[in-house]
């Protein structure tokens, strides 16, 4: 019998009756099949980086150049080792610039892994290289050659020093997370570093020692590290040995958070798309309940056909999943083009586990979402066959609604892998479903009240609505829920980062110059002058971290309390207290407060509110600093507040002046010029002092803060949009429960609107009535979602990026104008047959 | 071996409803012989259908027997007499009960199908030649008029051989002109075949082309006058 399976199914199919059901099963299965595709690729292709992420099996890593024991003792443990060094600088040829990530090598590196190369233009014919370059040439990443708009061959400017670009790199392995935030990669040879003259005392970089042995040698080493650790205070503050386990556990557990937050805004794809199966199952069993009965008059027995219901079903879903794996496959594609750039790395292919997890998808809704209303089927008594009011024996709502609800929860549950979240989830959800249906049903209650005084098909349409409320509530909440989501992703996506630029003042800055020795300081701000560009205080900056607290040592533990602490981070001294900046706590020292009496200089300074309340200090506590290996001790003078946002040099920490003039500090400050690109250029402009300032004065860095926004702003856009093309696959969903729930009551609307015609109502009444209805429906979906987008706009705004909140008049128009278009569009097209039938034939059909 | 095809001894049918028992059959009896064809008469409610279901095994009685070819279907589970109907039952109702999503041709060749039968198909288009809609083999019921939806599940009922053909009311739903034909082919089909033919109707004309009559009123079973 299994031919004459397929044939019943291919007659349903035929007739129309599969459409929504199998439409729905392909979504969801497409929405989850697509996310968790995405999700995949890139956790492999990061994981393929973390593996050799240190390009090593362990690194020593330090913010000073690595001491000459960790090498004797990697010598001693039998070790390879491999020197490196990475920090960021300028770059430039000719009148570009950019400032790089570069990347310093011995001839050792790398350790483990291969570096992809390529001496072509457009990176093809991929050489796998052990070694880096050599001295007198550089390798760099593509765009930088882009970026400066060179060739291959050409030369660059490395600090002091020409170097010609002799590759490409199309992969190194230790290149890091894959997130191209930072500069393109310029990678040169140790031996040329000390010409580029780039690195000087208070440089900001990264130097590490690659290891690589035997797992027992490599052990040796660890345990050496850790005991040498606890006798050597400068060690513990200045470096750490990365393991490949480390290095992995937080970008891994970041991976698993992101793809269960993907995957999670999918179940609400299937939620609809399980909503629309259940009522679109319900109609195909009213329609089946004549065919089983006849069948069982013929002398099916009830196994017969539970077997043959199970067996289409199974059917069914395997072909309807089969689609949707096919369609996710590309719908992944247009994802990991919305997300082109944030990943730069070729992403690897995907597992077996998205296949997986898409085709259970597909059968646990079938389970949970269509089985239930068909269940009864096979327990239909033949008699009906002669007797059709018979009743039928279905699953009750609420058993039906249970089940559901738990085929939801399992795969909430497998998708974050957290039997809390997946609760917490669905709970937020279904406390968002109920905020929006109540609001919805005021909102009705209050439309209806209106109904009495409209024309006359305004007032059918609004009595049809409330009459059918049932029906409307499910639609609204499914469109009003996922229209607010779509208009919060749009919301973050279009304005936000415009807004926050918006409400930065005129006087900000454009640029911050950094790096600048003391000897250079008069130079840069002469030069500063003579371009007309105007600098905001200059402010001397060391690296360094706090160690102890009133004599005693300050744990990892508690300096981990603190966002900004945890690491170093940039002290700088000053004599007056910078703009927007408030004491709140204790006085700012006077014009020379550190000269009480000859002897000892006594140092002040003073911390930013927030880290203070943090670390637990207050004024008058005594706090040990290690800047740049040396010891510093200082009393906490005052506690303030500062003003972020200003775009102006900021700091945790300020000293009193004269406390920092030991360590060699660079200067900072953040300048403004008036120069304005043309939008038109197709290259990237610079303001005219940036290349004199970098060609004068290599080592300092310049940073365009419009880059840095529009960095930012690119990162937020493609997350949104990624976001925004899930949701439009959320919102096809939502789409099919309008058809469904239209479906529920069809037959029901077209004996009215027959009984309508026949009673001589015109056809422009009967489509007028179903226009209003269902623009009544989006119009109200799409107020809610506008009220909805607003609110959580306006939190983002206020709380996260700690904006003044504005009003979205264009969210709540966009909302309301979508929901009346294509809940109109598809509710007439859905109808249409209710307009067009003649009223005989209807009449008839449904008698 | 007799040549007693359905039986029925002492078979009452009452059903509860909110407040009171009904009885809707009362000891009703009844014999119907190998190839008969036997008229069920009587006015609108009188239990004519109750009784139909109850022969054809499609319902159990309150209280009696019943026998299909020997075979005590009233003693059967659900499954026995959906098996015991396999074999010998067809019917023709009256509301056609064609399926909407199924040609002509496929709603002929369904019980045959269902049944495994290979040649269901050329079969339903044979039988299609005979009821004369050998033209309409790929209409949807909804493409045919009342009379050709009957043709068609007349048409169905013999395709599939049965030894019983029950009919509820064939012409119930069609206009006289029309029913007089689809009348006429369902007799002549019968008299084609060896199938013993039980017909419910109301209608005296009907029942006089019959062998047989029998009248029920109010549950009770009487002969003709
Ligand atoms: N299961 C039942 N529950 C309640 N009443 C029933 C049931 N079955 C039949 N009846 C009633 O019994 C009477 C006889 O029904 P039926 O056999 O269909 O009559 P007929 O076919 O002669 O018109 C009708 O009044 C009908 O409503
Ligand atoms: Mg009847």
């Amino acid at each position: 019998m299994r031919a004459l399976d397929f044939k019943l199914l291919w007659r349903d199919w035929r007739g129309g009756q599969l459409n929504l059901i199998i439409s729905a099963l392909i979504l969801a299965v497409m929405v989850v099949t697509a996310v968790s595709l995405l999700a995949d690729r890139v956790e492999r292709g990061l994981n393929e980086q973390i593996s050799s992420f240190l390009a090593a099996d362990m690194a020593v890593q330090g913010s000073k150049p690595i001491k000459s024991v960790f090498v004797e003792q990697a010598k001693q443990d039998e070790l390879e080792t491999a020197d490196i060094a990475l920090f960021s600088s300028m770059v430039f040829a000719s009148d570009k610039n950019h400032l790089a990530a570069l990347k310093v090598v011995d001839e050792y590196y790398p350790l483990r892994g291969l570096i992809q190369v390529s001496a072509h233009m457009n990176a093809n014919e991929i050489e796998l290289m052990e070694r880096g370059p050599t001295a007198g040439e550089a390798w760099v990443e593509a765009r930088l050659l882009t970026l400066l708009d060179i060739d291959l061959g050409d030369e660059v400017e490395v600090g002091y020093l020409k170097l010609p670009v002799t590759r490409i790199i199309t992969n190194e392995p230790d290149r890091g997370t894959g997130f191209s935030m930072t500069g393109a990669r310029l990678m040169l040879n140790q031996g040329d570093l000390a010409a580029t003259k780039l690195i000087r005392p208070g440089s900001r970089v990264s130097w590490r020692l690659l290891l690589a042995g035997s797992d027992g040698n490599l052990e040796n080493y660890s345990s050496w590290y850790a005991e040498q650790e606890q006798a050597d205070a400068d060690q513990s503050t200045h470096f750490r040995l990365r393991t490949a386990e480390n290095s992995e556990q937080q970008l891994s557990e970041a991976l698993q958070r992101g793809r269960s937050f993907l995957l999670l805004s999918g179940t609400i794809g299937v939620l609809f798309a399980g909503l629309a199966m259940a009522l679109a199952s319900q109609r195909y069993a009213q329609r089946l309940t004549d065919q089983v009965a006849l069948m069982k008059a013929w002398g099916q027995s009830a196994r017969d056909i539970r077997r043959s219901q199970l067996v289409r079903l199974l059917i069914l879903t395997a072909v309807a999943s089969s689609i949707g794996l096919a369609f996710g496959w590309f719908a992944h594609y247009l994802l990991l083009y919305a997300a082109a750039g944030l990943f730069d790395a070729h992403l690897p292919a995907p597992g077996w586990r998205p296949w997986l997890v898409a085709s259970a998808t597909g059968f646990v809704s079938v389970i949970g979402f269509a089985l239930p209303a068909l269940w009864h089927l096979p327990a239909i008594a033949p008699l009906r066959v002669l007797r059709r009011d018979l009743p039928d024996s279905l699953l009750s709502q609420g058993r039906r609604l249970a089940i559901g609800v738990a085929a939801l929860l399992l795969l909430a549950w497998w998708y974050s892998q957290s039997f809390t979240i997946a609760v917490l989830f669905l709970s937020a959800l279904f406390a968002l479903f109920a905020i929006c249906g109540f609001v919805a049903l005021q909102l009705l209650r209050f439309l209806q009240g209106f109904g009495s005084w409209r024309g006359s098909f305004v007032r059918l349409g609004l009595a049809n609505l409330w009459r059918r409320r049932t029906q409307t509530m499910i639609q609204l909440i499914g469109f009003s829920v996922t229209l607010m989501l779509l208009l919060v992703t749009t919301g973050m996506r279009t304005s936000l980062i415009s807004e926050w630029q918006a409400q930065l003042p005129d006087d900000a800055p454009t640029h911050f110059l950094l790096n600048v020795s003391s000897a250079e300081l008069p130079d840069v701000k002469q030069l500063l002058q003579q371009q007309n560009v105007e600098a905001n205080q200059w402010y001397p900056m060391v690296r360094g971290r706090l160690v102890g607290l009133n004599g005693e040592e300050l744990s990892e533990e508690r300096l981990k309390l603190t966002d900004g602490l945890a690491r170093e981070v940039n002290f700088t001294q000053a004599s007056l207290l910078p703009d927007e900046n408030q004491i709140v706590a204790g006085e700012w020292w006077g014009d020379a407060p550190n000269r009480k009496g000859a002897e000892v200089a006594k140092h002040y300074f003073s911390i930013e509110e927030e880290v203070a309340t943090e670390l637990g200090v207050s004024v008058g506590d005594v706090i040990e600093f290690s800047i740049g290996g040396l010891p510093l001790t200082a009393e906490l003078a005052s506690i303030r507040t500062v003003n972020w946002e200003n775009m102006q040099a900021n700091f945790y920490i300020i000293f009193s002046p004269g406390a920092l003039d030991r360590f060699a500090p660079n200067w900072l400050s953040s300048v403004r010029t008036d120069f304005v690109a043309d939008q038109q250029s197709l290259y990237h402009q610079q303001a005219p002092f940036v290349s004199e300032v970098v060609k004068n004065f290599p080592t300092a860095l310049v940073i365009e803060l419009g880059e840095i926004i529009e960095r930012i702003r690119n990162v937020i856009e493609r997350v949104t949009l990624g976001l925004e093309m899930i949701l439009m696959l959320v919102l096809a969903c939502g789409g099919l429960v309008l058809f469904a729930a239209i479906g529920v009551s069809f037959d029901e609307r077209l004996r009215e609107s027959a009984v309508l015609r026949t009673l001589g109502s015109s056809r422009k009444v009967v489509t007028g009535a179903l226009a209003v209805e269902f623009a009544v429906l989006g119009a109200i979906a799409g107020l809610i979602a506008g009220a909805g987008a607003e609110l959580v706009l306006y939190l983002v705004q206020t709380q996260v990026f700690e904006l003044q909140a504005s009003w979205h008049w264009n969210l709540w128009l966009l909302g309301i104008s979508v929901g009346v278009v294509v809940i109109t569009v598809l509710g007439l097209l859905r109808s249409r047959e209710i307009i067009t039938v003649p009223p005989l034939r209807s009449l008839q059909q449904i008698a | 071996m007799t040549d007693t095809i359905l039986r029925a001894e002492h078979v009452s049918k009452r059903v509860q409803t909110a407040d009171h028992e009904l009885t809707i059959l009362n000891d009703v009896s009844l014999q119907v012989n190998l190839g008969e064809s036997l008229a069920i008469i009587g006015p609108s409610g009188a239990g004519k259908s109750t009784l139909l279901g109850l022969l054809a095994g499609l319902d159990t009685p309150t209280e009696g027997a019943i026998w299909m070819a020997d075979q005590e279907i009233t003693a059967m589970s659900e499954e026995g007499r959906a098996a015991t109907r396999a074999n010998f039952v067809g019917f023709v109702f009256q509301t056609f009960q064609l399926l909407g999503s199924l040609t002509a041709l496929e709603n002929v060749a369904l019980p045959m199908e269902l049944a495994g039968d290979q040649d269901a198909r050329e079969k339903a288009q044979r039988f299609l030649d005979k009821v004369g809609l050998s033209q309409r083999v790929g209409h949807y019921p909804k493409q045919l008029s009342g009379g050709e939806q009957q043709r068609v599940a007349i048409a169905r009922a013999f395709a599939c051989q049965p030894r019983i053909l029950f009919a509820d009311e064939p012409t119930g739903n069609l206009d006289r002109a029309t029913g007089a034909k689809v009348s006429d082919l369902l007799f002549d089909l019968n008299e084609q075949s060896d199938a013993t033919l039980i017909l419910v109707t109301h209608e005296q004309r009907l029942a006089d082309r019959c062998d047989r009559t029998v009248v029920i009123d109010d549950g009770r079973l009487s002969l003709a006058a």
